[in-house]
Parts: structure tokens; C-alpha cells; sequence
């Protein structure tokens, strides 16, 4: 019976993949074309065409994103993702996480701060999990952010074992009604102040199930028009055990998402 | 100074659309431009011309890329050709399994810019950008 249900997850994770593979090739195709298009490669384009073409461009490569999500979420639900653990700066994945942001902070004049307690030992994880929380923390703190507002990240030990991540920002909160379903499937907060809602609406529930598997926990707190501080509490040795597989690879790209 | 018209660019993917795609920008580029829909005309064309450099998709009817690679590492006038993979697998084993063959770098098509496909392809062949 066992074998029966590892041969049934086998079929799914191979069916997924090869979907995956079948819808990435021809959107692939589009964003190229899309971008031969806007370099001039096929003469000038007025600026109402560039425009138009600059939609189909940013469409392809959020569709092409959705289905990474997809993969990801399909190869967690099944355990088939890889898990590489070593020795993990995450102050050094933060920092170039926020300056992967670089272009959206500065085009929302967002104030940021980074503060990284000294003597904060590694974390002994797979630094793919690392980047993809981070960035999907990031990224939403500064899509959730009007223009002008902050952005802190702190990382500290807690005792015992465990170093702390809080990513805080003074955006729009997340609505009291919506707080239970944050880490849940397709969720996307319905406030009408945030300008742009793009994305997959997996991010949130990756991150959650990447913490589960390290043997980590994640927690907010969030106060309307105030903002909304994420609290990770990773352990100095992740539970997940090596595997090999496929890596998680999707993360929201935050110029796309806000420009 | 090396430049694009100095060298040929072999595009294998059975894909017409990512093909033409990925010609048309080597050839605006200044490359010469050959190009193949599956691996055995690959192989065949190579046999006939060595290109400088080859772009291989892994996934191709007749003859996959993980075999040109095979008969690629078996054969001395074809041995040396570098090859850039083209993927959109996001299957490490088979990647890992063809840069073991001999593939000198890969592009996972989906999420790389064809902009940066070329540069990468020039950085390949010390073409200054």
C-alpha cells in the first residue's frame, strides 16, 4: 500500500513538472518576442505600442511566475522538493534581498533599515528556503507600503537555539476579518488603499510551509493604516531532512509586482 | 577584437517559436546563425560545419540533448564545440546529468531575458559587450 502511494506521488510529481515544462515553454516564447519588441528589434515603436507591448511583457512573466508558485506549492505538498542544508548567512540573504527591491523602493521613496545583532551564529538550512521567505516578506512589506513609508528588518538570537527575523513595515495592515486566512492558499487582503494586489497569492502559504518543514514558526501582528510586523523564529538546525529533488525556485518579483 | 560576425551560433530546440526567437535576435546580434529542430540534425550540421558555439534544449523528439551530448563527448571534431543548454525543466538531475556530459553552462529559458542569453553567449566566446 505504501509502495502504491509513493508510485501515485511519483505520477503527480512527474505530471506536474511536465505540465509545468508544457506551459513555461510558449509563455517563454511570448516574453522573448515581447522583448525583441520593446528593444526595437522589429523598428521603432510609438510610445502607445511600447506600452501595450510592455503589458504583454509583464503578463507572460507573471504568468510564468504563477506556475513556479504552482510547482512549488505541488512539490512541498508532496515532499518531493530539495532540501540542501549548510551553514546560512541570513543577514547576507536579507541585504541582498532588499537590494533586489532597489528599483521599487526607490520609485516609492520607502525608508528602509537593516539591523543585524552582532554574533548572530548561521543557521545550518537550505539557503534557497532562506532567500524565498525573505524576499516574499520583503516584497510584500514593500508592496502593502504607500510611498513614503518605512521598512525595518531585524535579525537577533533567541534562546535557546533559534535566531529571530522581524520584517516591519508601516503600510496598510491587513483587515482584522482576513488575519486567520494570511497563510492560506490564494489569499490576497481586499484593501482598497494598497494600489497594486498583483501576484500569485501563494506567497504566504510557501513561506509557512517552508517554515513547517525547517522546523520553524512564523507569526504577525498587524494594525490597519498602522502596518504589519512578520516574526520568524528559525532554528540554528533545520529539522527538514536532506533530500534531493527539485529546488523551490518561485518568488514574487517585486519591480514587476509595483511598477 | 573578436565580434559576432566572426562566429557561428547553432540554436537546436524543436520549439519553432523560441527557434525563430532566439535566430532572429543572433542574427541582429551580427552572429552567423544555423539552427536545428531536433538533436540528430544537429549532430548532422556539426558534422558538416562546426559551429563556435551550440544551444541545446534538452527535451527534443529524435534525438534528445542529454544523447548529442553523448555523441558529442565520443567524437573528436565535435568534442570541443561549447554548448549552453536551453531548459525550462526545472529538473536539476538532468541538468546536472549534461553539464556532467560536457554542457559548459545552462539558461533555464523561462526565466532568463533573451537580452542576457546573448550576453551570456558573448561572454562565452569573449565577444566584448
Amino acid at each position: 500500500m505504501t509502495e502504491k502511494i509513493q508510485d501515485t506521488d511519483d505520477v503527480k510529481s512527474e505530471f506536474v513538472a511536465l505540465v509545468s515544462h508544457q506551459l513555461r515553454t510558449p509563455l517563454s516564447a511570448i516574453r522573448w518576442y515581447s522583448e525583441m519588441l520593446m528593444s526595437g528589434d522589429a523598428g521603432e515603436l510609438n510610445d502607445k505600442q511600447k506600452k501595450l507591448v510592455k503589458e504583454i511583457y509583464r503578463g507572460t512573466k507573471r504568468m510564468v511566475e504563477l506556475i513556479s508558485a504552482l510547482l512549488d506549492v505541488s512539490r512541498i505538498e508532496l515532499g518531493t522538493f530539495a532540501v540542501e542544508p549548510e551553514e546560512t548567512d541570513l543577514a547576507e540573504i536579507a541585504a541582498s534581498s532588499i537590494s533586489e527591491l532597489s528599483p521599487a523602493i526607490l520609485e516609492k521613496g520607502l525608508e528602509i533599515s537593516q539591523q543585524y545583532d552582532p554574533g548572530v551564529p548561521h543557521v545550518y538550512m537550505d539557503p534557497r528556503h532562506a532567500r524565498i521567505i525573505l524576499q516574499n516578506l520583503l516584497t510584500n512589506a514593500a508592496k502593502y507600503t504607500p510611498t513614503g513609508g518605512k521598512i525595518s528588518v531585524h535579525i537577533s538570537k533567541a534562546e535557546p537555539d533559534n535566531v529571530k527575523i522581524e520584517i516591519a513595515d508601516t503600510g496598510y495592515g491587513i483587515p482584522t476579518d482576513a488575519q486567520d486566512k494570511v497563510f492560506t492558499k490564494l489569499f490576497r487582503a481586499n484593501n482598497i488603499k494598497a494600489k497594486d494586489t498583483t501576484g500569485s497569492g501563494l506567497g504566504l502559504y510557501l513561506v509557512k510551509q517552508i517554515m513547517l518543514h525547517n522546523g520553524g514558526e512564523i507569526s504577525f501582528s498587524s494594525v490597519l493604516d498602522q502596518g504589519t510586523t512578520f516574526t520568524i523564529l528559525l532554528p540554528l538546525q533545520t529539522k527538514a531532512p536532506v533530500r534531493k529533488g527539485a529546488p523551490l525556485s518561485s518568488f514574487e518579483n517585486p519591480t514587476e509586482a509595483l511598477s | 577584437m573578436p565580434e559576432a560576425k566572426d562566429f557561428t551560433v547553432l540554436v537546436c530546440e524543436d520549439e519553432k517559436a523560441m527557434q525563430e526567437a532566439l535566430a532572429m535576435k543572433f542574427g541582429l546580434t551580427g552572429f552567423q546563425v544555423e539552427t536545428a529542430d531536433n538533436g540528430q540534425i544537429a549532430l548532422d550540421k556539426m558534422r558538416e560545419k562546426k559551429p563556435s558555439i551550440l544551444m541545446l534544449d534538452i527535451i527534443m523528439p529524435v534525438k534528445d540533448g542529454l544523447t548529442v551530448l553523448t555523441e558529442m563527448s565520443a567524437d573528436d571534431q565535435l568534442k570541443d564545440i561549447p554548448v549552453i543548454l536551453l531548459t525550462n525543466l526545472n529538473e536539476p538531475n538532468k541538468i546536472m546529468e549534461a553539464l556532467t556530459l560536457g554542457a559548459k553552462d545552462y539558461v533555464v529559458k523561462a526565466d532568463w531575458n533573451i537580452d542576457d542569453i546573448v550576453k551570456k553567449v558573448k561572454d562565452k566566446l569573449g565577444i566584448p559587450s
